[in-house]
């Protein structure tokens, strides 16, 4: 589904990524480990183009996204992002954060559908809605999200009054609600009171078990060893050793795997 | 102030027996016109600008529009606003050929003016709105301008109200040199009532009053804004 090639990145002469190749299929869960400073989350966001890669190519259901007229939006929609910090529209009440973007992908459908429609050129009849239509669809299948996660009472509350974890499950039913391919998590408990991070790791637990293909960086070692179907080591902007977590966590090979493992474990 | 029942006297007659409460209804009328209108059209435009200035300039679009954006912040702050109505309306109007009534181009002046002032305000607004806003629209797969206009602009716009009101006092204020090109307004209209009866005193006075209360009317009516947009904003 996903598969990179020589990916390359620096910050002016910083060299953060040397060289990563990996595929990432359908169902897995890949969680990619690392000291800090060592580019996972680097890696991670050019994985949506969110930092553009220096060289080398990203190709998204063999869609290559480093081409510059490749419409990245679009890609997005499918690839969702979870952030450290949460990231919730901070104008938008939780309902809204939810429907904000399936709302503007619905629209804009039906608005080029009803174009294609007036010069006669081929379009999907289902995409020409009404935009109360649209609206309802994705209030209710927002109302149903957070429902998942057990939020439906705070719908219409704004995030300012949200604790961490709430933020962070509403970020996550955010994504959701785009029914996206792929979901990237980019340290998603590390801003968490211990407390907190429980009741997150569990929401992604559900999800791993729906069958959800999802990339995580993570410093949750548990959570790694009891979700991930595969583990990348990643260090000085390569990936060091990849493997089963039984394989990584009990049998490292790398000298550097190991000393890290030590250290965290 | 011996004199000043005579004073009171005369204009009361200039204002009241000889109708120059119409002068001064249509320059009150002019004033806050021009000034309601030159806000919109500078917000519209100082919006815009402030967009493309904080653009990411990979592209050369983006790059050549900031560069026109500088220039005309550049030449909009860099001269008196007296100058550029005076320029606009006895220079750039005839070459053009165009007829345009004072308050016309007072007004498009006053817009164009502020639109290089706000642009300013606009961009430190942005530029305060957390980096994540940004971020977590874009990677929903929202368009740059998609989030700055539902997510980013909304939040900047809460931050730089106060800012945003003091530019509107002061565009108010301001209104006062469009006499300079012959439109009427708060300012022409007492004076002419001055000139006509040759008595400056009460007239320039009430003048000051009524500048002095649309100014707190509407620092009034920014406050009451600014409490309901910081709704959003109570935490636990």
């Amino acid at each position: 589904m996903i598969r990179v090639c020589d990916l390359h990145k620096s910050f002016g002469d910083l060299k953060v990524l040397n060289g990563i190749d990996l595929t990432i299929e359908k169902g897995e869960i890949v969680v990619i480990l690392g000291p800090s400073g060592s580019g996972k989350s680097t890696l991670l966001r050019c994985l949506n183009c969110m930092e553009d890669p220096t060289a080398g190519h990203i190709y998204f259901h063999d869609v290559d996204l480093t081409d510059m007229k490749v419409d990245i939006n679009v890609h997005r929609q499918k690839m969702c992002m979870v952030f450290q910090h949460f990231n919730l529209f901070n104008n938008k009440t939780v309902l809204q954060n939810l429907t904000l973007a399936p709302i503007y992908v619905a629209k804009k459908a039906a608005r080029k559908a009803r174009v294609a429609k007036f010069f006669k050129r081929p379009y999907a009849e289902e995409d020409i809605r009404s935009l109360k239509d649209i609206k309802a669809r994705a209030e209710e299948k927002g109302m149903e999200l957070l429902g998942k996660v057990g939020l439906q009472d705070k719908a219409d509350e704004y995030p300012s009054k949200l604790s961490g974890g709430q933020k962070q499950r509403v970020a996550i039913v955010r994504a959701l609600a785009m029914e996206p391919d792929v979901m990237l998590f980019d340290e998603p408990t590390s801003a968490l009171d211990p407390e907190m991070v429980g009741e997150v790791l569990e929401v992604m637990k559900e999800l791993a078990r729906d069958g959800m293909t999802m990339v995580v960086v993570t410093h949750e070692m548990g959570f790694a060893h009891e979700v991930a179907s595969r583990v990348l080591f990643i260090d000085e902007g390569i990936i060091m050793e990849e493997g089963t977590p039984d394989e990584v966590f009990n049998h490292p090979k790398h000298p550097r795997t190991q000393s890290f493992l030590s250290k965290v474990l | 102030m011996g004199n000043f029942d005579r004073r009171l006297e005369v204009f009361w007659e200039e204002f009241w027996v000889y109708e120059g409460y119409n002068k001064v209804l249509e320059g009150l009328k002019n004033t806050l016109f021009i000034a309601v209108m030159g806000l919109v059209i500078g917000i519209v435009i100082g919006t815009l600008i402030a967009a493309v200035r904080v653009m990411p300039k990979y592209r050369l679009v983006p790059r050549v529009l900031d560069g026109v954006c500088s220039v005309y912040v550049a030449f909009f702050r860099g001269t008196p606003m007296v100058v550029q109505l005076l320029v606009f309306y006895y220079v750039l109007l005839p070459l053009m050929g165009v007829n345009m009534t004072p308050v016309t181009v007072s007004t498009l002046v006053f817009g164009l003016n502020s639109g290089a002032y706000i642009s300013e305000i606009m961009r430190g607004g942005i530029l305060s709105v957390d980096p994540g806003q940004m971020e977590g629209g874009r990677a929903m797969g929202l368009s740059f301008s998609a989030t700055m206009m539902k997510i980013v602009i909304p939040q900047a716009v809460k931050n730089i109200l106060p800012t945003l009101g003091n530019e509107f006092i002061t565009l108010i204020k301001e209104t006062s040199i469009v006499s300079f090109v012959g439109a009427t307004d708060l300012y022409k209209a007492f004076n002419v009532m001055g000139t006509n009866t040759y008595e400056f005193m009460v007239p320039y006075l009430s003048m000051a009053l009524i500048y002095i209360v649309m100014v707190l009317i509407i620092s009034l009516l920014i406050k009451l804004m600014e409490r309901r947009l910081r709704k959003s904003d109570k935490s636990l």
